[in-house]
């Protein structure tokens, strides 16, 4: 189990990462330390990639 | 988070035990015992109820078995107290039943059992009891971090091998958060897969065998960056080995001419020794020959005087022999022309010679051959003397010569003995073959890279193709931005998982200098954690540099603080046997360096370091260096005939009674 959650998610939100990824990341990590299903990620996937396609 | 009570039931040789550890002591904690009273079965206990490690089938104190029947259950247990920096408790209790066989053998009736119960710090807010207490362990006491909360001390000094880098790869992921990376890595790219062979199955056609293509061309790049890693990894191992041999052989670089001197010097020996031989034999010869001579010189004296005295007396022969006398008077003429005419005065003169010849005495005859044989013996004898002179000298310098190349053999052999030049020898090879190995690999490593970047085209035009094959709107559209974004997010998952181990092993190294330059080597050490995860200590010129044994066992001490640091949790540290194999005289200076290093931790709040200690470790000379510490000092005893140790405050009224203890209990020693 991660021993530093906080500092992993300052380096996710601090590196150079578009916004949509930094985002994708937290919450892919915020699931896993939650013992969520995949189908949680997938619809997190979908949510964020939905975004990009409207703002296009 | 710091250990304030350890109770253990039935657990092999410890039926009873319970270690009170009192707040205001228990930053460090000494639990003594001789060999076999128990120490390590304490330590066994904590790691069976901390990290669930499989201790057999058959675990039962056998005193606790004596007064059992077959078929009796008997339940073993060990619960430790933690109290945390909130003033809240967590108790975690490990039990398992056990069914008696007959009265020395037991079998586990059911699996090991967990409780772990939180007592908040208002003792009227009511216990917690968890649900899921593997979880609370698992992220409080993670299992890969063992190796960290409760030390050997006898495993110590390897700590820092090549053995052990794994235990060190293992924290430095634990805390990188591996598994966090991986899951998510794992679950994006399984996400990407499925939603390209939708979007392949939406789209008809080719698709779904670009797809195929697309997905393999990304399996081989895989493959290609595996291999390019791995090719990496093993240059860097070969570049670390080339360096400490390079320590290692520094200062023996000339071995090879030395042993090569040294043979040398073995072949000018037996030519020396040959020559001598040699010049010693005619040197003897000659000595022989000048030695008689000396003896004969009287006789021959004698024999010069007679035959001086012979040639006065006309006893010697003419010079001219009767018959070359005779030839002159036959031819009428004499040499010197005068006709010799018979009956002339010069004829009558030759018959007189020819006459005296015939009457000269033979020993005249003798003597003056042997006179004229001992002129020719004595000039040779001079030779001989004189020869043996010069022979003497040349012997006399091939002595020094010799004595010379004795003493500077002497000193190679020294060296040759001192630097096993067997090992130097074949650390000399190693180096060639790495040095091959190295280049081999660069060239691999450069090839590796081109390969990659053809392929990344490749996958480009793979991926462009796929993407042709299945151009559409609406959900083909959709899936693809899924697709994509997952790959996206695949791949920075990757990266940032690189980025934080490369973190994480800075900051390691960062604290580890910072505590080990406090303690020992102020400013002169530097800590280098590899890309493989070996832990090298280098100096100001960046060469590997080497710690004395105490200095290497702190440095294990030391390694395991600063990954609490970093971790930012605080376990407490617990260590058998801290001393390991240690001589008294490192002992010393190890008792003076974690004495530093537990004053250290204290400005570290949390901080607890349990000992375990035997008693050739725990003396009145290093438990003065601890003293001021404030420690709870307590010690385990066995009772022989029951079987069972038990747990005593102070020093073992046993050990007062012999070796420096009974001096200091006298007060002979403060």
């Amino acid at each position: 189990m991660i021993r530093n959650v906080e500092e992993l998610i300052r380096y996710i939100n601090e590196s150079n990462l578009d916004d949509d990824l930094k985002s994708l990341l937290n919450q892919a990590i915020e699931c896993e330390l939650a013992n969520l299903p995949i189908s949680s990620l997938q619809k997190i996937l979908e949510e964020i990639a939905a975004q990009g396609l409207d703002s296009k | 988070m710091k250990i304030s009570s350890i109770k253990i039931a039935n657990f092999k040789l410890l039926a009873d035990i319970t270690v009170e550890i009192p707040a205001h002591q228990s930053g460090l904690v000494f639990i003594n015992g001789l060999n076999g009273h128990g120490k390590t079965t304490l330590k066994s206990s904590l790691e069976w109820c901390l990290f669930g490690a499989n201790q057999g089938n058959d675990f039962v104190s056998h005193s606790t078995l004596k007064g059992k029947q077959p078929g009796d259950f008997v339940e073993v247990s060990v619960e430790v107290e933690f109290s945390n920096s909130d003033n809240s408790k967590t108790y975690v209790k490990r039990f398992q039943t056990m069914n008696v066989l007959d009265g020395s053998k037991s079998s586990p009736s059911s699996q090991p059992s967990l409780l772990i119960r939180i007592q908040p710090a208002n003792p009227a807010d009511p216990t917690e009891i968890l649900d899921n207490p593997d979880a609370w362990l698992e992220k409080n006491l993670p299992k890969r971090l063992l190796s960290y909360v409760l030390f050997d001390g006898e495993q110590m000094e390897k700590f820092f091998d090549s053995k052990v880098k794994s235990a060190v790869e293992d924290a430095v992921r634990e805390i990188a958060g591996i598994d966090l990376f991986d899951n998510v890595k794992k679950k994006l790219d399984d996400i990407e897969s499925k939603t390209n062979q939708k979007i392949a199955k939406l789209s008809g056609g080719d698709a779904s065998a670009r797809l195929q293509d697309y997905e393999r061309d990304i399996r081989l790049g895989e493959i290609l960056a595996q291999d390019f890693e791995t090719n990496k990894q093993n240059l860097v191992a070969a570049e670390a080995r080339i360096k400490v041999i390079d320590k290692d052989l520094a200062g023996l670089e000339n071995l090879s001419e030395v042993v090569e001197e040294d043979e040398r010097l073995n072949d000018d020996l037996r030519t020396l020794a040959t020559r001598r031989r040699e010049a010693q034999l005619e040197f003897e010869s000659r000595i022989l020959v000048t030695g008689v001579f000396s003896l004969l010189k009287p006789a021959f004296k004698a024999v010069e005087t007679q035959a001086s005295k012979a040639a006065k007396e006309g006893w010697l022969p003419p010079q001219f022999t009767p018959a070359s006398l005779r030839a002159l008077l036959d031819s009428g003429q004499c040499v010197c022309g005068e006709v010799l005419a018979e009956d002339s005065a010069s004829a009558k003169h030759i018959e007189r010679v020819i006459e005296q010849f015939e009457t000269s005495s033979e020993i005249g005859q003798v003597l003056q051959a042997t006179s004229d044989e001992i002129k020719l013996t004595s000039l040779s004898i001079q030779g001989a003397s004189d020869g043996a002179r010069l022979l003497n000298k040349r012997i006399m310098e091939l002595n020094t010569d010799e004595s010379r190349l004795l003493a500077r053999r002497e000193v190679i052999s020294s060296v040759i003995a001192n630097n096993d030049a067997d090992s130097i020898a074949k650390l000399g090879r190693e180096r060639s073959q790495l040095q091959k190995q190295r280049f081999d690999l660069l060239k691999d490593n450069a090839q590796l890279e081109r390969q990659m970047a053809d392929h990344a085209a490749r996958i480009e035009r793979s991926k462009k193709a796929y993407e042709k094959a299945t151009e559409g709107d609406g959900e083909v559209a959709r899936l693809r931005a899924i697709a994509s974004l997952a790959t996206r997010a695949a791949a920075a998952a990757g990266q940032i998982h690189s980025l934080v181990i490369e973190m994480i092993r800075k900051k390691l190294e960062s604290s580890i200098d910072q505590r080990f330059s406090r303690l020992v080597k102020k400013g002169q050490f530097k800590t280098e954690i590899t890309e493989d995860f070996m832990i090298r200590t280098v100096d100001d010129l960046g060469n590997y540099d080497n710690l004395s044994e105490g200095q290497s066992m702190l440095k294990a001490f030391v390694f395991s603080m600063s990954l609490r640091d970093v971790i930012g949790l605080r376990l407490p540290l617990l260590v058998d046997t801290p001393y390991g194999r240690l001589s008294e005289r490192h002992r010393v200076e190890l008792s003076q360096m974690l004495a530093a290093l537990v004053a250290d931790s204290a400005n570290y709040d949390g901080n607890q370091v349990i000992f375990l200690m035997h008693d050739s470790e725990y003396t009145p000379y290093t438990r003065k260096h601890f003293l001021e510490y404030n420690p709870l000092e307590t010690f385990l005893s066995r009772d022989d005939e029951s079987d069972v140790s038990r747990l005593g405050e102070g020093i073992d009224p046993e050990w007062l009674k012999h070796t420096a203890w009974k001096d200091w209990a006298e007060g002979i020693i403060k």
